[in-house]
């Protein structure tokens, strides 16, 4: 779907049609629930945040504003919701111990990390970010969304934005280097042996 | 910010030129270099619902049943009911402020208001005259009165004065 033809949806929709509403939830859920899953790491609490969001988009939809790309008003409604559920109780905390022990280890005895233990690792770390880090994380780093974009969608200044930007990844550099030595010190035993 | 691309020409070429002459620096960059692909790594793994098409259903169920919340205003836009109101009240306005009469208000025949000295009565015959020129166009027009009756009106009027 182009920019028009979404505009054009966008219009229908807010003139109450479903099946132009229809076509801008096919279109954009696959985002809204990669960034719930990515900052809740829970599949059904995402799918809930999924559908929340897009109930909101529906009832304010004739609010948007065409200064925001479409996807960025998502990804702002879907993380808000996000943070709040990451500041409810029923938000799944892991504690430092936790990470390191539910961290993959390293399933052969080469120096080559394996993708998946590398990315496991990753999230993990994310975890260990304050709500407003790990936000700003998942929008400029794994969704690749531009500084202004991301500010846009939190609502944070650029300078705050890029503060925010700097302690999550060096939370994720410092891990990550000890995600390493304890990989090193594991293939060193697993040689010896 | 100089691996994401978010310093301007001038700092780049700085910190290139530095890089490329110190070496605790260039191993620092290494590092970051490293944290970028592993952070890129994990950016490929995209997520995604594990039943879209039941994700979709469930938010067509839930629209079902919740209006869109509607303001005045964007009710008002949306059946285009603002600019005819808006053309109503104008005239409306226009109707009514012609048939404002000064002498409606009991005005003193002089008065001095902030050192300026009023010449009332000259106000006074001035509003009246142009008062009488436009009396007999909106005493003429009436809703059900046509466009000859108007115009037969306005003439006689001005016969008559």
């Amino acid at each position: 779907m182009n920019p028009a033809e979404e505009r054009e949806c966008i219009q229908k929709a807010a003139s109450g049609d479903h099946r132009a509403f229809r076509q801008l939830v096919e279109l954009h859920s696959g985002l809204a629930y990669t960034i719930a899953f990515r900052m809740t790491r829970d599949v059904d609490e995402s799918e809930d945040i999924v559908q929340e969001a897009f109930v909101r988009v529906w009832k304010n939809i004739h609010r948007y504003d065409a200064g925001f790309r479409f996807r960025t008003w998502i990804a702002k409604i879907v993380t808000n919701l996000s943070l709040d559920y990451l500041k409810s109780p029923r938000s799944k905390k892991w504690s430092g111990l936790e990470l390191v022990e539910n961290m993959a280890e390293p399933m052969n005895a080469n120096t080559v990390i394996e993708s998946s233990e590398l990315k496991s690792a990753v999230f993990r770390l994310a975890e260990q970010l304050t709500p407003k880090q790990k936000a700003v994380f998942v929008l400029r780093d794994l969704e690749m969304m531009e500084p202004e974009e991301v500010c846009k969608a939190l609502d944070m200044q650029d300078g705050n934005m890029k503060s925010n930007l700097f302690h999550a990844r060096k939370k994720i550099k410092e891990g990550l280097e000890k995600w390493y030595q304890k990989e090193i010190i594991w293939n060193a035993g697993n040689v010896k042996s | 910010m100089y691996l994401y691309g978010e310093l301007n020409a001038a700092d780049r070429a700085e910190i290139d030129e530095h890089l490329a002459n110190c070496q605790s620096c260039s191993s620092v960059f290494a590092e970051i270099r490293r944290l970028n692909a592993a952070i890129s790594l994990a950016a490929e793994d995209r997520p995604l619902p594990p039943n879209t098409a039941n994700l979709t259903r469930l938010v067509m169920e839930n629209i079902e049943s919740v209006k869109p919340s509607f303001t005045l205003w964007s009710m008002l836009w949306e059946s285009r009911l603002a600019v005819s109101m808006a053309a109503v009240s104008l005239m409306l306005v226009a109707t009514f402020a012609q048939e404002v009469s000064v002498e409606d208000y009991h005005v003193p025949n002089e008065q001095t208001l902030s050192g300026v000295r009023l010449n009332v009565s000259e106000f006074r015959s001035l509003a009246t005259r142009q008062k009488a020129k436009v009396f007999s166009w909106s005493d003429c027009r009436t809703p059900l009165a046509s466009a000859g009756a108007v115009k037969d009106c306005m003439r006689s009027h001005f016969k008559q004065n």
